[in-house]
């Protein structure tokens, strides 16, 4: 009975800390206007991710507003804004919001696989690397300096050749945090975990009885967490801008695509000489900088709550 | 000496390593193999066979062997297609004369950014902040398009208007080809910026020089056309600069917000430390302080980055060379991509990771001699 009672007050004492630490980081965080701004893009993004099929089966009919096959009759193609298509019409006669709401769903998820598959497997080789020294840390920092010239966007794009290969978002994220993680990422955290390791509080722990695996997963992996964080958000820069690249060259299986849908802007703008579709080609380009610059800005925010350096800038 | 050997020594082994992950990982991952593309017009034992000769019957290690002494022996990118850009040799210089153009001025421009907005935070640095980001993640087929339609396409009525050369016969008869002298563009240029930099770090401690300026890139700039004038190149030169500005700018503007960026966090993050608080107290005015004491400091996390964020560069300008449509390695990749022509491909990337590790090697020399903490760190073997 005590027993169970002490267990979920450890449970609830934990929760509390958690919480009590997250409105510390967030008060830290916050005080960057631009990390800010990120975290709220990025939350913007979300919603029109999930407000697309909404907006599809209540609001607007399929014949019309079909990101893929949709038509309007009554417009001449391509359109500007007007009240029916907020954000105008392509040159096929498709509606540029729908396409532009149907292409964040596949993106957002992208940037989740790469961002926690980098994350993940950059700390377990970094920590690994950091704390065992020695042979394994001689090897694994080879095979990463070979991760680092494997060039991921290229990569996925071989890969893609000839759509042989069905690379939804899912597994190019997988692949692209692969590669990312196990080169620069692994790379950036060993060089962190060496720091780590050098601090007298590890050799605290070692004459306490410490083993490795507390050690690492303890003391260790806490202590490169701010840092994996902040080139999780860089990855995921790469890994949507690679995404887009590969469906510009037309090498992945998504058929709509922010990538796609500059392509056909370019490519109808080159054919019909001074008649770009500006309206079909800026919304697509904006939304993918704007999606990566959203990670970017928050990594920003990330690395000067994770450096202690400048804490004592903004106190000043 | 000792260090230059052993980074090289390095280097190679994982150049070694890049090329084994990358023949399996293309082996293993891709379906099909070389024989692929003919199955439709042969018979299985016809394909067999063929694929005998082609020694694809063998275990994977033997025919990695194989592949790996025949790059050593008998050349690069043996290319199914024949015709102008498609010899994998003639793409590299224009490659890499961009690199190295675009680089030197993205890390200068960003460097001098980065010096500015780190110093003083406000709206005027938030701003310039944004548009780095803003210019580093758009998307770069975009940014081509941009830069060719309002960057390329005037630069080349300019030349048209400045060179009395309407049909292009510049080249005709020439005692040089391009290739020539685009490796003679870069070598000039990097020996030279190498040159000052070395020199300037020398002559530094005495005098008020600033690395990273203005004048410093006119100086380089001057210096490089007095060689190429000296070399009887120089309208040959020009006429590449003129076709290159497009790829150069597009390349400088997607990479020069990472080094501003970085410029900035090291600027602010030495900024509070104790040896400028006592340059301040010694009266030395505000922009020497910032040049002289907090620049040359912050400079060295900038160098140390730079190594593990050149690939990513030279990623960014083989996309740029696709967007712009620069006869580089980018396009020739892409080309032979789109053509499944896989051994050309892996030839490919080969090139990209040895352009990458020399300049890799190049940079950490030139930071070792810029900081001697470095030197000893590597000697004395600790991380």
């Amino acid at each position: 009975m005590t027993h169970e009672t002490a267990r979920i007050g450890r449970v609830r004492l934990r929760f509390r800390a958690i919480w009590r630490g997250s409105k510390i980081f967030w008060r830290e965080f916050s005080h960057n206007r631009l990390a800010v701004a990120g975290v709220a893009l990025i939350v913007l993004f979300g919603l029109m991710a999930i407000s697309h099929p909404i907006l599809m089966k209540y609001f607007w009919s399929g014949a019309v507003y079909n990101p893929l096959t949709g038509f309007d009759p009554k417009v001449l193609h391509p359109a500007g804004p007007s009240a029916t298509h907020l954000l105008g019409t392509d040159n096929l006669g498709r509606d540029v919001l729908s396409m532009l709401l149907a292409s964040s769903g596949s993106t957002w998820i992208l940037a989740m696989t790469a961002a926690l598959s980098t994350a993940v497997v950059a700390m377990l080789i970094g920590a690994v690397g950091g704390y065992y020294r020695g042979w394994v840390d001689f090897s694994l920092a080879h095979v990463s300096d070979a991760f680092l010239l494997l060039p991921a966007p290229i990569f996925l794009l071989i890969l893609g050749t000839g759509n042989l290969i069905d690379l939804g978002p899912v597994k190019f994220g997988l692949i692209y945090g692969l590669i990312t993680g196990l080169g620069a990422g692994a790379i950036v955290l060993r060089s962190q975990a060496l720091k780590v390791m050098a601090q007298p509080f590890v050799d605290a722990t070692r004459v306490a009885g410490g083993r490795g695996r507390h050690i690492i997963f303890r003391h260790l992996l806490p202590h490169l967490f701010p840092l994996a964080a902040l080139f999780m958000m860089l990855a995921v820069v790469g890994a949507v801008v690679a995404d887009g690249f590969a469906a510009f060259l037309g090498q992945t299986r998504s058929l709509v695509n922010w990538g796609t849908m500059v392509y056909y802007g370019i490519e109808f703008g080159a054919n019909f000489g001074s008649q770009v579709p500006w309206n079909a080609l800026i919304v697509p380009a904006a939304a993918l900088s704007l999606f990566a610059a959203a990670f970017y800005l928050v990594s920003v925010g990330l690395r000067e709550v994770a450096d202690p350096r400048f804490k004592a800038i903004r106190r000043r | 000496m000792k260090f230059i050997l052993k980074r090289t020594v390095s280097g190679l082994v994982a150049l070694v390593l890049f090329t084994f992950l990358m023949f399996f990982l293309i082996e293993v991952l891709l379906p099909g193999d070389y024989a692929t593309p003919f199955r439709l017009s042969m018979t299985g034992d016809e394909i067999a066979a063929f694929r005998e000769t082609l020694g694809l019957d063998r275990p994977l290690p033997v025919r990695y062997w194989f592949w790996l002494r025949n790059l050593l022996t008998s050349g690069l990118g043996q290319t199914t297609f024949r015709g102008a850009g498609f010899d994998l040799k003639s793409v590299i210089p224009p490659t890499v004369l961009v690199f190295v153009l675009g680089l030197g001025m993205a890390f200068m421009l960003g460097s001098w950014l980065g010096r500015l907005t780190g110093w003083r935070r406000g709206w005027k640095s938030d701003g310039v902040t944004l548009l780095g980001i803003a210019t580093y993640t758009l998307f770069p087929p975009f940014l081509g398009f941009l830069t060719v339609r309002f960057v390329g396409n005037p630069m080349r009525d300019l030349r048209n208007l400045l060179v009395d050369d309407p049909r292009g016969n510049l080249w005709l008869g020439a005692p040089v080809t391009e290739q020539e002298v685009m490796w003679t563009m870069t070598a000039t240029i990097a020996v030279v910026a190498v040159l000052y930099a070395v020199i300037g770090s020398a002559v530094a401690r005495r005098r008020n020089l600033r690395m990273l300026s203005l004048p410093a890139f006119v100086v380089i700039a001057a210096v490089s056309y007095g060689w190429w004038v000296y070399r009887n190149i120089d309208p040959y030169a020009v006429d590449i600069l003129f076709n290159a500005s497009a790829a150069i700018l597009a390349f400088l503007l997607l990479s020069y917000g990472e080094f501003m960026l970085v410029m900035q966090t090291s600027m602010a993050s030495v900024i509070h430390d104790d040896y400028i608080l006592v340059a301040r107290a010694k009266g030395i005015s505000d922009r020497q302080v910032r040049d002289r004491h907090a620049a040359r400091n912050a400079l060295l996390p900038l160098l140390s980055r730079f190594a593990v964020s050149l690939p990513y560069l030279l990623t960014g300008l083989v996309i740029i060379e696709r967007a712009v449509g620069w006869q580089g390695l980018g396009s020739f990749l892409f080309r032979a991509v789109d053509a499944q022509d896989m051994p050309v491909v892996l030839d490919t990337l080969v090139v990209i990771g040895v352009i990458t590790l020399v300049v890799r090697l190049v940079m950490e020399v030139l930071t070792a001699v810029l900081d001697p903490r470095i030197r000893v760190q590597v000697e004395s073997g600790a991380p």
